[in-house]
């Protein structure tokens, strides 16, 4: 019997006007195709804002799929996806539909408890556990997939829940992603991640729950490898490394680079780190070997918030970093307001630290915080319902919901959506007067210079 | 009705700020947040007072996102004259001022000073703070129609920031044309439209300059050819035309 084959979408939804390669999907067919699956890779995220939105369209779109079907997608695109998948259900009541990616996995039980069109959750790192579950929908046992660890699901038996699937710690015995089929230029930029994992405890961040704190690394000469074929064979010339926090090994980013200088690989290159730990020299050094930009973490203008939040990290540390870095490179720097325990006067800090680093040189955002599924801060949640705020257009990530039956989804199951919520926070309404007027609808960046 | 809380709590967050920074920054770029609090609380007044205040320090900075900011508020609380005494009073130290009095000046129409002030910002000052002040003194020469000063400070401009070549040429093509040298003009223009032929400004001050020429079929060409590149020059295009 021939193996059967997947489709799997893409369907990104952050940034306005920016388009980001599927790497999560990538690394999925990489494997399923090294266990001799057929894979189709579809990419929504280039369709109009209206289609891609739409889950009308989404689920017309998808009706030539394969007869399992997989979407990636982060807690943003929740509601239309489950929306979607319910269409398709209509549509094609035979298909398997698997979700998988952040969005589903911190939130896998709510989802299932909450939606009974929803079946299949590939929770956390997914490599395995695709293979292991194509192998388990074509082995004719309808309970199989109960067997294999990282999943959750819904069978006759009713849903379960799998173990966890336990990490994957040699980043390389994975196969490697293939980009040949993918029209490069149609993308913002060229991304990779060199490992995966944050060892930081920052508690509004959900990504230790499905990543962990260890941080698994590539080892040097496969991330050379890539880079130097796409360089050479692609004519890729800039690079952003989606590591959580890129600058976090100083020998490891070094010796990428030496490896890319000794392969003839000249690259523009930009990513995360701490502003904390910004060094002087280093960041000289280093704009000298292609870095162009660099990505901060800030979050709040208070020492006292910071610390509520475990950013491990001081306001002075935070504008030093970015004062230092400044000079060299582009330099973003993301804050957030809206926490619960936020005081109207830490929010005003928040504001002096965001147009202190504009007026040092920065490009500042400023989002609103919400309640990831995973996050310390949700999860230790106890003080009431969240609030749901459809009105504010500024949470950097969340896109609100298009239509009143998305809407009633969210409203309907505020534990699986809850990043489309807020929590209460003190003196909402005044915050939310300020903050309108410092984060225009376009999202572009902080209000006018001045 | 702006808050009072809204700006205790303001003032109270850049006490903070400044306590966790300690005195490691300027001060006057803390200031500069804590104006931008201000004036989103909904307290120009403030900011105003705040950004004023801040050129008190010894070590300040005349930080043109902070002066922007104080020409923006300025103008929306009708304190031009105030704003200026200020500036004028730290501008021996703190020369990028002078830039900022200009451009308070000629937003009023006072165009005599501004001139003064851009030609004081352009002697003292170095790099981008002194291109700006040149170009800025640049349009008011141009609405005082002091036209000779104003080909010397084009020039003057070109000679600063070589790569904006484009565009300061084509204006000085425009200052010829207005000072009755339609040939010298079309020298200029030549030059721009050889390295960017599809710059459309060039292409319409090149139909001026055949039109005052007498050469009116290439006058026409040149002012379709600026449309076709550009249609919001169609009203220009159309005044111009022979």
């Amino acid at each position: 019997m021939s193996r059967p084959a997947i489709t799997l979408v893409n369907l990104w939804m952050t940034d306005p006007g920016q388009r980001y390669m599927p790497l999560g999907l990538l690394w999925l067919r990489a494997s399923l195709e090294a266990a001799g699956y057929g894979v189709e890779l579809r990419d929504l995220q280039f369709l109009t804002d209206e289609e891609r939105e739409d889950p009308e369209a989404l689920a017309a779109r998808l009706d030539d799929s394969h007869g399992i079907l997989g979407f990636s997608l982060m807690s943003n695109a929740l509601p239309l996806v489950v929306e979607t998948v319910r269409l398709l259900r209509l549509r094609r009541p035979e298909r398997r539909i698997i979700l998988g990616g952040p969005g589903p996995t911190t939130v896998a039980r709510p989802l299932l408890d909450a939606f009974d069109w929803i079946d299949l959750v590939v929770r956390g790192e997914g490599e395995h556990t695709i293979v292991e579950l194509m192998a388990a929908l074509s082995s004719g046992d309808p309970s199989a997939p109960r067997r294999v660890n990282g999943v959750s699901g819904r069978d006759a038996e009713g849903t379960f829940h799998a173990p966890d699937r336990a990490l994957v710690i040699d980043q390389d015995t994975l196969p490697s992603p293939r980009t040949d089929d993918l029209d490069l230029a149609a993308y913002s930029v060229y991304t990779t991640v060199t490992a995966r994992g944050c060892p930081y405890t920052c508690r509004f961040c959900e990504i230790p729950s499905y990543e962990s704190r260890r941080v698994r690394k590539r080892s040097v000469d496969r991330v050379v490898a890539e880079l130097s074929q796409v360089w050479h064979d692609r004519g890729v010339r800039s690079v952003a490394f989606q590591d959580d926090i890129f600058l976090l090994s100083k020998p490891r980013v070094e010796a990428i680079l030496d490896g890319l200088q000794a392969a003839g690989v000249a690259l523009k290159w930009g990513g995360f780190a701490r502003a904390g730990r910004v060094d002087p020299d280093w960041i000289a050094s280093l704009s000298e070997r292609g870095m162009q930009s660099v990505a901060f973490g800030i979050e709040a203008g208070s020492d006292r918030l910071l610390d509520r939040i475990s950013k491990g990290l001081t306001v002075k540390k935070a504008l030093t970093g970015i004062d230092t870095a400044v000079p060299y490179m582009h330099t973003r720097c993301f804050f957030l307001w809206g926490f619960a325990e936020e005081t109207l006067e830490d929010f005003f800090g928040t504001l002096h630290a965001a147009f202190h680093a504009q007026i040092l040189g920065a490009h500042p955002e400023i989002g609103h915080v919400v309640p990831l599924g995973g996050s310390p801060l949700y999860l230790s949640w106890r003080d009431g319902p969240l609030e749901y705020h459809p009105a504010y257009p500024f949470a950097r990530v969340i896109v609100p919901p298009r239509s009143a039956d998305l809407e009633g989804l969210v409203l309907a199951a505020p534990t699986v959506f809850s990043a489309h919520y807020a929590f209460p926070t003190p003196d909402r309404e005044a915050k939310w007067t300020v903050a309108a007027k410092a984060w225009p609808a376009d999202r572009s960046g902080l209000a006018s210079a001045g | 009705m702006p808050s009072p809380v809204l700006a205790d709590a303001v003032d109270t967050a850049a006490a903070a700020y400044r306590t966790s920074l300690g005195p490691t920054f300027e001060s006057s770029a803390i200031a500069y947040a804590t104006g931008k609090a201000h004036q989103l609380a909904g307290h120009p007044e403030a900011a105003w007072s705040t950004w004023v205040a801040a050129l008190e320090a010894p070590s300040a900075r005349g930080w043109p996102v902070m002066m922007n900011a104080l020409v923006a508020v300025t103008l929306e609380l009708d304190r031009v004259q105030q704003t200026v005494d200020h500036l004028a009073r730290h501008a021996d130290r703190l020369p990028e001022l002078h830039l900022w009095v200009g451009v308070l000046a000629s937003r009023v129409g006072d165009f005599s000073t501004a001139e003064v002030a851009f030609g004081h910002a352009e002697q003292r000052t170095t790099g981008e703070l002194r291109f700006t002040a040149t170009t800025e003194r640049l349009q008011v020469l141009l609405a005082l129609e002091r036209l000779s000063e104003a080909l010397a400070a084009v020039g003057t401009a070109i000679h600063q920031q070589p790569q904006h070549e484009v565009a300061l040429r084509t204006s000085r093509a425009g200052v010829l044309n207005r000072s009755g040298r339609p040939a010298d003009a079309l020298t200029d223009l030549d030059r721009v439209l050889s390295i960017a032929p599809g710059f459309a400004p060039a292409w319409l001050n090149r139909g001026s300059a055949l039109a005052r020429l007498g050469r009116a079929k290439e006058a026409q060409d040149a002012l379709a050819k600026a449309v076709q590149l550009d249609p919001t020059l169609a009203g220009p295009a159309a005044a111009l035309a022979p």
